[in-house]
């Protein structure tokens, strides 16, 4: 085992939350990762929510006038009640978790273990 | 070597909370800390491991000593701080009753980074419950 300081990770993708809130029986977040090399989103998530003992389903972009790679991508989980969507852009990729379901700890638990994945799946 | 233990009632059948451990990269998911699983053995005997506590990095090697499903699941960091880490389920009608033991090594040199070894036992008790909390959260409605 071996303990270092080690500030900068560079095989972290740096994902920042930059709002969250919560009412009811829904909590939405949105986060901001920074786009430093190409990644298979997707299949972050996916395997994340595979992890979490989730069923996801993947829906590619379909915006009409998009280019493919710069499509909204969204993955669903928990019957429609889970929906990650996320869309990329010049310099960061805007993600957007929506959760309807659950109560208010596993809907953050659920946000914490897949920003998490963002943040450090290779 | 000083251990601390946490148990919960889950509402959950007993094969899926064991569900939860056979699986390496799924810790990282209720493991307070634990950024990254890698090198994960293809009968997933072994492992190395990652924490992360803002840029201090803890990293090392696990293997799996005994995966009994669904009542013991049981693996060892096997270098620097030696600890051993027992799940044990047990069914209760539909429920599950889950407890972690956690066994550890206190090194001296480390120990001097905290302030006693009451403090870190402290810590590690917390994990547990968090760990055990973390999992009940997952599995339940």
């Amino acid at each position: 085992m071996s303990v270092r300081f080690r500030p900068i990770d560079w095989r972290r993708t740096w994902v920042i939350q930059i709002h969250s809130s919560s009412a009811g029986q829904s909590s939405s977040y949105v986060w901001l990762a920074i786009q430093n090399r190409k990644r298979d989103w997707a299949a972050v998530f996916c395997g994340a929510l595979k992890l979490l003992m989730e069923t996801p389903d993947v829906t590619p972009g379909v915006t009409r006038n998009v280019p493919t790679d710069v499509q909204p991508q969204e993955v669903r989980f928990a019957e429609d009640a889970g929906r990650i969507t996320w869309q990329r852009t010049w310099f960061w990729i805007i993600i957007r978790l929506q959760l309807n379901s659950f109560s208010p700890k596993k809907r953050a638990l659920i946000a914490a273990a897949l920003l998490k994945s963002a943040r450090y799946t290779d | 070597m000083p251990k601390v233990m946490e148990n919960a009632v889950i509402t959950a059948p007993v094969e899926k909370v064991f569900q939860m451990f056979v699986e390496p990269e799924r810790a990282v998911m209720f493991v307070p800390g634990l950024s990254r699983i890698s090198n994960v053995s293809p009968d997933k005997r072994s492992w190395d491991f990652e924490f992360n506590w803002l840029g201090l990095v803890v990293s090392g090697h696990s293997e799996c000593t005994a995966s009994e499903a669904p009542k013991k699941y049981q693996f060892k960091t096997l270098t620097g701080n030696k600890s051993t880490w027992t799940y044990r389920c047990e069914p209760d009608g539909s429920k599950t009753k889950l407890s972690l033991e956690v066994e550890y090594e206190v090194p001296q040199q480390q120990l001097a980074r905290f302030a006693s070894e009451t403090v870190l036992q402290k810590m590690n008790q917390n994990t547990a419950r968090e760990i055990v909390s973390h999992i009940k959260t997952l599995l339940e409605p």
